[in-house]
């Protein structure tokens, strides 16, 4: 029984076989809780939840293994459902950066969403890592069918944008008066 | 100008150290982080499909336009359900709404143009045959057996068994053929919907489904993919449709005004053949040519039908082709031909009529796949 148990686990865990092979139930349920905890999805209903459930695409990844790279078209965002996943970029004078390392519930890869601008950075998976992807054609194939839903979706991703906009602006302003400070003609 | 639009338009310049001290050896390990080289070539994987798709072809002939039917049905009513669901009507509702209003219109057409075509059809049949060698020989053979009486030799019953036997095989190759061809047609109109519904109200989901089955490393290209080609796709379908219906009624009102028979069909005909361009009004005028110089037995009827096709191609070109859709897949002159020369031997008349949109079709989708794949190396 034990045996078996593992077989199951051991091929839904498999990056490949796990990603066309799943059960259904107890995977909506993930699904739901996961986007739950995510910013985005945080005033949405729980039918509009499972709108946004039918869209997702649920992926493995193994251990190493590369989400995006930069430089790459972007397509859509991710949400980490369960593992950990680095996010470095690559600078010319300098070796590869990890920038962030994000765990469950995080979301990255948001911007794909609104134009096909190339990744800034590469996503790596530090773990085996269970993703959740949302890519701009499903999107836009919501905002067509249920504009409603989609317009709340987007608002609330401009919300989040303009955050970090301004969480930005924050830091660039202290960065100029630490320049200002420092040794450095302007 | 604001704080930030300052700071980047700063250019820092650092106090240079009098003497720059040298790049310290990158001791880094490669990381694997760093990009790998794809491993093949896939082009190759590309020329194989497409050998392989040329391959089968021939065998699925008829499979391939029962799909071409279907997709462009699809394609064509996409709007429409599209209009529906967003006013709140489910799409499965939408979905039968598009299939009832197609099959109205498609039993309505059937019911005022049958009669029309089964005319049209024993007309062009028979001037078709009308200069056939054979016919002039059976003909021949009638009227000496009638000149010379005692030609006939043979008993009563076997005269009885030459004479209906074959009339009687005849009539029951037909009535099955009929049956046959009813049964046929009814099970391609029924799955023609079937694929039609599945399309319009389960289409996304098995887009998901297979873009799902898409290894990790391929499932972005695989989703850019999609949302450069269907729109593309689905735009070139509506467009070669609405340029079908055009042409076939500024043909159709042409060979009337020449006064040929079977209008309807040869300029359905004609249409087909104009949609190929370049030497898509040549493909199509031969056939016309043929049928209208039997029916009239005037060389006059030739260079009225060349000259409405080319006129209607011009008309196609200068008014409709300048639309934004039909720019989708401008096919180069050699494309053309090569499209009519490939679809002449793997599927005969059908193949040279349906070569120009098929070409269109694998253009866009063999652009778009390169263009995506040459994006993600």
């Amino acid at each position: 029984m034990n045996n078996h148990h593992d077989s199951v686990s051991n091929k839904r865990n498999n990056s490949f076989w796990g990603n066309i092979f799943r059960r259904r139930a107890d995977d909506e349920d993930d699904v739901l809780r996961t986007l739950k905890q995510v910013p985005l999805f945080s005033n949405m209903t729980n039918s509009e939840l499972r709108e946004f459930e039918k869209l997702i695409h649920r992926r493995n990844f193994k251990v190493g293994e590369t989400i995006f790279w930069e430089g790459e078209p972007g397509v859509g965002m991710y949400i980490i459902q369960n593992g950990e996943v680095s996010i470095s970029k690559y600078f010319p004078q300098e070796e590869r950066k990890v920038l962030a390392v994000l765990q469950n519930g995080e979301f990255f890869g948001e911007l794909a969403l609104l134009d096909e601008s190339p990744r800034s950075a590469t996503a790596l998976a530090k773990e085996a890592t269970k993703i959740l992807g949302l890519f701009r054609p499903d999107l836009f194939s919501l905002l067509e069918r249920k504009p409603r839903l989609g317009n709340k979706f987007l608002f609330q991703l401009a919300l989040i944008v303009g955050e970090r906009l301004k969480h930005n602006n924050s830091e660039m302003q202290k960065l100029r008066a630490q320049l200002d400070r420092s040794d450095i003609i302007l | 100008m604001t704080p930030q639009q300052d700071v980047f338009k700063v250019t820092a310049r650092r106090k240079q150290p009098a003497i720059a001290a040298p790049p310290a050896p990158s001791t880094v390990p490669p990381s694997i982080l760093e990009k790998p080289e794809p491993r093949h070539s896939p082009s190759l994987l590309i020329w194989l499909l497409l050998g392989g798709l040329l391959f089968l072809l021939p065998q699925t002939v008829f499979a391939a336009i029962h799909l071409a039917v279907t997709v462009t049905c699809a394609a064509v009513l996409e709007p429409l359900v599209t209009f529906c669901t967003r006013r709140r009507v489910p799409r499965v509702f939408a979905g039968l709404l598009a299939l009832v209003l197609l099959g109205a219109v498609v039993a309505g057409l059937f019911l005022w143009l049958a009669p029309i075509i089964t005319k049209e059809i024993a007309k062009l049949t028979a001037a078709l045959n009308a200069s056939a060698p054979e016919k002039v020989a059976s003909k021949l053979s009638i009227l000496l057996v009638r000149a010379l009486p005692w030609l006939r030799t043979k008993s009563i019953l076997q005269q009885l068994q030459a004479e209906f036997m074959p009339r009687i095989a005849a009539f029951l190759q037909a009535a099955l053929s009929f049956e046959v061809a009813v049964l046929s047609n009814v099970i391609s109109y029924v799955l023609i919907a079937l694929g039609v519904f599945y399309l319009l109200h389960w289409g996304e989901y098995t887009r998901r489904k297979v873009l799902g089955a898409l290894p990790n490393r391929h499932l972005e290209m695989g989703a850019l993919f999609w949302e450069k080609v269907a729109p593309r796709l689905a735009r070139y379908l509506r467009a070669q449709a609405l340029l079908f219906l055009c042409a076939s009624l500024m043909l159709a009102a042409a060979l009337a005004l020449m006064g040929l028979p079977g209008v309807f069909i040869m300029s359905v005909f004609g249409a087909l053949a104009l949609l190929t361009p370049y030497c898509g009004a040549l493909a199509g005028a031969i056939p016309l040519a043929v049928a209208g110089i039997n029916a009239s037995n005037s060389l006059h009827v030739v260079f009225g039908v060349i000259l409405a096709l080319a006129t209607v191609q011009l008309l196609i070109n200068v008014f409709l082709s300048s639309s934004r859709f039909k720019l989708e897949a401008r096919l180069q002159p050699w494309e053309a031909l090569l499209a009519l020369f490939l679809g002449g031997s793997l599927g005969g008349v059908w193949g040279v009529l349906l070569a120009g949109p098929l070409a269109g079709l694998s253009k866009i989708i063999l652009r778009e796949a390169l263009k995506v794949r040459k994006s993600f190396r």
